[in-house]
């Protein structure tokens, strides 16, 4: 987008920025991410008829963005716009935000090639200790019906703006693989990290020539679990022991008894 | 008074000494551990009292505006397709509490499919928990475990963790080699069923590092000890971090 477009743009935005810089209070604010998911297209990016994302590169993720809970106008125009009011090539779609969830609104392909933005709702609750979450999402085209084979097991199968997960796995890595028709499309070990939701996204087009099929992935946080408790110990021979003091005592004790009981049995007669 | 009455008394006053010893024993055995728990829960309320009043004042309602302009996302983005390399975190090499002679090496360890912490089996180890911070990190609680005894390997160095005295150092040799100096804060039998796993393993506030075990009454194999012996030290002062 032009310089001076910008600018000015940067002008209204303090006017209003005042407010904007308000902490508001994180309950009452969504978690948004950005994803590019469209090959070969650097675009803008346009909420609420404001540049969000300029010169946004195919594959990019944006930082989490803390927003107020509420309905953003999204729209992506092509990076050489003169503004947001040039011809949408995405839009303009209302996406709604609810505060406390955390969300990545990414634009892709559909299943026919044409563009669109899915916003998707990340799960963030926790695993247990010691275990991530891994969620696959399809932002492909001409990628209809394709399974999802997890280190040699299969998740099933999905199509454009479908999920597979979150599944909850311990840390550690796995081999993710697309297959279309039984050939594998796309392959790569991915990380699963302890208290994060791995996503994985197939984006791309299997059917461009080349293929712009390809995998891309983001981490979000989760809650955070922790271990049930700690064992410690099994033999009990660490057991607290009775100090010879106690067994002093209590014998002088005993003598003391024998030696009163008998007195007090001979002074009975 | 009679020799029958005499002879009473003594008897009397002997069956209370067999009793009393082994009542005062107990007693003084339940009293080494857990000397200053009163002031630790003292100071977790006021912990608790000081993140109360940090919290932000409610605001006067704003009307949101109808459409809320947003600001240039000028930085921090990332290239998705570069599938990140699992992190690779390498254990603390060893800890030392000097004044109780336990000086053992560390190994890493996770989570058992039982749940709980995951221990090296021998009690000559301490296992530091993986999935927590790292002891000098800035925030959590770095966790190091271990077994106070096995029965292959016997009673290990952990027995004497009730022994420990507030104030006492804890020192850890980072993976680097960097030193870290700890300065004990609390030493508290916590019956397991109870313990605080949240707090133990707490993932942020201010960091400590906490070595645990197992003490208390033995319940039988397979069973394990009623108690956790829970050692909390944070930074000793001048120290890094």
């Amino acid at each position: 987008m032009r310089k001076t477009a910008a600018l000015l743009g940067a002008g209204a935005l303090m006017a209003t920025g005042a407010a904007l810089a308000l902490p508001a209070s994180a309950a009452d604010d969504a978690t948004v991410y950005i994803l590019h998911g469209v090959p070969g297209a650097t675009v803008d990016v346009c909420v609420n008829g404001s540049v969000l994302l300029d010169d946004f590169t195919p594959g990019t993720l944006t930082p989490a963005q803390s927003l107020p809970a509420g309905t953003y106008t999204v729209k992506v125009v092509a990076s050489d716009a003169a503004n947001c009011d040039a011809t949408a090539l995405i839009g303009p779609a209302d996406i709604p935000v609810e505060a406390g969830k955390n969300y990545t609104i990414a634009a892709h392909l559909k299943a026919d090639g044409s563009l669109t933005a899915t916003p998707f709702e990340n799960d963030t609750s926790a695993a247990p200790a010691g275990q991530g979450k891994v969620t696959v999402r399809h932002i492909a085209a001409n990628a209809e019906g394709v399974e999802v084979v997890a280190s040699g097991t299969s998740l099933g199968t999905f199509n454009n703006g479908g999920q597979i997960g979150p599944a909850s796995l311990p840390a550690g890595t796995i081999n993710a693989e697309v297959k279309a028709g039984g050939t594998v499309v796309a392959s790569s070990d991915v990380p699963v990290t302890a208290a994060k939701n791995t996503i994985v996204y197939a984006w791309g087009d299997p059917a461009a020539s080349p293929s712009t099929f390809a995998f891309a992935v983001q981490t979000v946080d989760l809650g955070h679990s922790a271990p049930s408790g700690v064992p410690g110990g099994e033999s009990g021979s660490a057991a607290a022991t009775v100090p010879g003091w106690v067994f002093a005592a209590a014998g002088l004790g005993l003598a003391g008894a024998a030696v009163s009981g008998r007195k007090l049995a001979t002074a009975k007669k | 008074m009679s020799p029958r009455t005499r002879a009473t008394a003594i008897l009397v006053a002997s069956v209370a000494l067999v009793l009393g010893s082994f009542v005062a024993w107990v007693m003084l055995r339940d009293q080494g551990v857990g000397h200053d728990l009163a002031q630790v829960t003292a100071a977790r309320t006021a912990v608790e009292d000081r993140s109360q009043r940090s919290e932000p004042r409610p605001q006067p309602p704003v009307a949101p505006p109808a459409e809320p302009a947003v600001a240039t996302i000028t930085g921090g983005l990332v290239d998705a397709t570069v599938i990140p390399a699992p992190a690779a975190v390498t254990p603390p090499q060893r800890v030392s509490i000097p004044s109780v002679g336990i000086d053992l090496p560390i190994i890493d360890t996770g989570v058992a499919p039982d749940g709980q912490m995951e221990l090296p089996d021998d009690p000559g180890l301490v296992g530091w928990y993986r999935f927590g911070p790292l002891p000098g990190d800035p925030t959590g609680s770095a966790v190091l475990g271990g077994h106070v005894d096995s029965i292959e390997y016997g009673v290990g160095p952990l027995s004497r963790l009730p022994s420990v005295q507030p104030g006492a150092d804890v020192m850890v040799t980072a993976a680097d080699g960097r030193l870290l100096r700890y300065q004990v804060r609390s030493v508290e039998r916590i019956y397991k069923a109870a313990l605080p796993v949240d707090r133990i393993f707490a993932p942020d506030g201010p960091h400590q590092l906490t070595v645990i075990t197992c003490g208390g009454r033995f319940l039988g194999t397979g069973l394990g000890y009623e108690d956790n012996i829970v050692v909390v030290a944070v930074p000793a002062q001048g120290a890094t971090p």
